[in-house]
């Protein structure tokens, strides 16, 4: 009897540790990878609510393949779950915020171990071509719940289809402008940009168009050395820099992305092989020229993870211009810039362009609660938008919330005055084709030019024809290989 | 008979002994086999297919096909350069410096030995994270104070640490000596168990300091420092953490941190070519067991073990 108790006892034993090295859970769905450390771990995972509620169905939204993981943004979207969970007592949502550099990897950890999460985003074009067929198709649940779209133009319904399959209803959208620092500008003596396309800018009282050119001039007399000498200047340290004069604001890690801004293009040809217009080498020219010309006026990579700038240059103060995206209002210090304002971006060989993105959630398709998954993506572009097009900077696809998007903007950054309008005007320049059309081979190509960036910004000594001639053999190289 | 009886009755004990060590082993040995044993075999198998995590409906057989595309991918032959190159710089300063130190707080004449001991081993303590993180602030070519201090004591620029192609390298391995405080403690216990009486004896024979070191404590301290070069040498081929931040995980600057494990990692993860990256993987581990072996052979050369071994 005792040898068969102490039997019985050493099963028990043996079968919780399988148990607990085999990490069995409790909750109704199985909780994606790194979920299990709690806020944060050292992969920069961070999982809230932590603590699955048995009796409701768990929904997982992934944040971090677009916008949502800058440290402003969390404590704003664990209110939204907060909230979210306390309106009603059947789905539990639970964010799994990731950072950008890594979500892409970590998502592709996740459905490959069959842990995907449930929602992911906000996320754009690019963001989703990075895991084709992996993303429901809504129109049924659209038709299942009656979903009502009639306030939202047809033309984005269709931007959010892919292969005819709506992956996303449209949410938010993200025009371009200059972002320019009003202190530095005063600071210089220098007329503040156009706030109107075709308006010209004044430069040494002469009225000149607001173009790439005009903005590198303008550019070089707001990049200022230890000493105080501008570039322009004779007695100008280049190797001393403290203030700069443009950046484009997180749009430079892929020449795909600012190179947009002059000349949209695809950069595949109609053979096959790898093809860049004569704007986007003009582009990549006046880029490089930009930090590592004589009269330098944009931060190198160095520069960028230098102490002066850490990663954000207009929010950093020190540098006068940014051109990107609405969604940057969501990372402007305002004790650091709180005197700033937008203009419309400047134009290339007489042509504007403004690139834009397109952002919205999808529902992965190994999810096993499509039905709550959707009501959770309702809620998120219905009854909880508000809140989110505020977190996220993105002007709402609907055109009737796009009023209160602009006044919620205005209260956060009162008493500054911000023309919002700016981003409004920038919508009919929209770059056609975009820059986010998905590419041969889209993970090698795209990591391609992310290389080729890094390139630009970190080495001063490329002969630019020829690194531009060596990229364009290795793309077609890798276009070709998925053929 | 009783002989018989005894023997038998001693078999029964020890298989008795056997199946209750097995079962309490058991955990141990299932977690092996399913979580090491199983995705082991598993990546073999996938070396001969075209596996894509994505899409494991259209998983096929390729044959050798992973194998042979070894000799024509410029980029294995890439991070196989990096690596070594990263081998040759790195290792022996994994071996030096941490020999050094423990030379240095063993030391009769240092004051407060415990006290730099204690300094030496903290960083080892900081995560490889935000170790990568500090180095990078120190070592900014435009407002990290190494280049500062280059600046302000040799009146030279530094260089651009992480972004130029030439320095990177050396970079990481400045980097990693913050990290040598293990490797000091381990070389500290085997100077520590030098037996005094060898000093002793080659003093009264007239050796110098040198050459003490040199004949006594060196073969003294050979199995350890074996046992560190073992260390170093597969730390080395294994190489991905700091690479991959540092490199924003694309081998940044050009290719130059394109380190073997980092090329497989973006290879089966970030391209899903799991069926190349498999292939990559073993190619790597035999790779790390040949040069194992080959250290073990070279040992009986150059590694002293005092109990004969």
């Amino acid at each position: 009897m005792k040898k068969h108790l102490l039997i019985l006892l050493s099963l028990l034993v043996v079968a919780s540790f399988v148990l607990a090295a085999c990490g069995g859970g409790t909750a109704a769905t199985p909780a994606p990878a790194d979920s299990g450390s709690g806020a944060e771990s050292d992969g920069g995972v961070m999982v809230e609510p932590e603590v699955a509620q048995a009796d409701r169905v768990q929904i997982y939204w992934y944040i971090g393949l677009g916008a949502g993981a800058q440290p402003q943004q969390i404590p704003l979207q664990r209110d939204f779950v907060e909230k979210f969970n306390a309106s009603q007592n059947r789905v539990q949502l639970i964010m799994i915020v990731v950072d950008n550099q890594f979500a892409r990897d970590n998502l592709t950890a996740q459905i490959a171990a069959g842990n995907a999460p449930d929602i992911v985003g906000p996320v754009g074009t690019e963001g989703r071509g990075f895991f084709p067929g992996a993303f429901l198709d809504l129109q049924p649940l659209v038709d299942q719940f009656n979903y009502d779209t009639s306030d939202i133009d047809p033309a984005f319904l269709e931007f959010y289809k892919d292969q005819g399959e709506l992956i996303g209803l449209p949410f938010a959208i993200f025009p371009s402008a200059v972002f320019y620092n009003r202190a530095l500008f005063d600071e210089a003596g220098l007329a503040y940009p156009p706030h109107e396309v075709g308006e010209a800018y004044v430069l040494d009282g002469e009225e000149v168009e607001w173009s790439f050119d005009t903005l590198a001039e303008v550019a070089r007399r707001l990049t200022v050395d230890a000493n105080g000498n501008d570039a322009t200047s004779a007695a100008f340290d280049s190797s001393n820099i403290v203030q700069y004069g443009f950046d484009f604001q997180w749009t430079k890690d892929s020449p795909r992305w600012f190179s947009a801004y002059f000349e949209p293009y695809y950069p595949v040809a109609a053979n096959g092989t790898a093809d860049l217009s004569s704007g986007q080498v003009d582009a990549i020219k006046w880029y490089y020229d930009a930090m590592w010309g004589s009269q330098p006026f944009l931060p190198t990579q160095a520069a960028m993870d230098s102490d002066l700038i850490s990663g954000n240059s207009f929010s950093s103060g020190k540098v006068a211009m940014g051109l990107t995206h609405l969604w940057y209002t969501c990372c402007i210090d305002q004790t650091a810039v709180p005197n700033w304002d937008v203009a419309v971006v400047p134009s290339y060989n007489g042509v504007t362009t403004a690139k834009m993105h397109g952002d919205t959630f999808a529902i992965m398709n190994t999810t096993q609660h499509p039905e709550a998954a959707f009501e959770v993506y309702s809620y998120m572009l219905g009854e909880g938008s508000a809140e989110l097009y505020a977190i996220y900077g993105g002007l709402p696809a609907r055109t009737s919330q796009q009023q209160a998007f602009f006044d919620g903007l205005s209260d956060n950054f009162a008493p500054n005055q911000v023309d919002w309008d700016v981003f409004l005007k920038m919508i009919p320049y929209l770059e056609v084709p975009g820059h986010e059309l998905v590419l041969p081979n889209i993970a090698k190509s795209h990591d391609a030019f992310l290389q080729f960036g890094s390139d630009l910004r970190s080495n001063p000594g490329l002969d630019i024809d020829a690194r531009i001639s060596q990229f364009l053999t290795d793309l077609t190289a890798i276009y070709q290989e998925a053929e | 008979m009783a002989d018989k009886t005894q023997k038998t009755s001693g078999n029964n004990i020890q298989k008795r002994e056997t199946r209750w060590g097995l079962l309490f082993l058991s955990p141990w040995l299932l977690g092996f086999l399913i979580f090491t044993l199983l995705p082991t075999l598993a990546s073999l198998a996938f070396s001969f297919t075209n596996y894509n995590p994505l899409h494991p409906d259209q998983i096929s057989f390729a044959g050798f096909s992973n194998y042979a595309r070894l000799f024509t991918d410029p980029f294995f032959r890439q991070a196989i350069g990096v690596t070594l190159r990263f081998v040759l710089i790195s290792v022996p300063f994994a071996i030096i410096i941490p020999l050094g130190l423990a030379l240095l707080v063993n030391s009769e004449h240092l004051l407060g030995k415990n006290i730099y001991r204690t300094l030496f081993f903290m960083p080892s303590m900081i995560p490889v994270v935000v170790n990568v993180m500090v180095w990078r602030g120190i070592m900014n070519s435009e407002t990290g104070w190494l280049n500062r201090m280059l600046s302000f004591v040799f009146g030279i620029d530094g260089p651009n640490w992480f972004q130029d192609e030439r320095w990177v390298l050396p970079a990481l391995t400045l980097m990693g000596v913050w990290g040598v405080g293990n490797a000091m403690i381990i070389m500290l216990a085997g100077l520590q168990n030098v037996p005094t009486e060898l000093y002793d004896a080659s003093k009264v024979d007239g050796a110098t300091g040198i050459q003490r070191f040199r004949h006594v404590t060196l073969p003294i301290i050979s199995p350890i420092i074996f046992y560190q070069l073992v260390l170093a040498l597969i730390g080395s081929f294994q190489y991905f953490t700091q690479a991959y931040i540092v490199s924003n995980g694309r081998g940044d600057p050009n290719g130059s941190t394109m380190f073997y494990n980092l090329y497989l990692y973006r290879t089966a993860f970030n391209f899903l070519d799991m069926g190349y990256g498999a292939t990559l993987a073993w190619v790597m581990f035999v790779a790390v067991l040949l040069i194992t072996i080959f250290l073990f052979r070279t040992q009986q050369r150059w590694v002293y073990y005092a109990g004969g071994d």
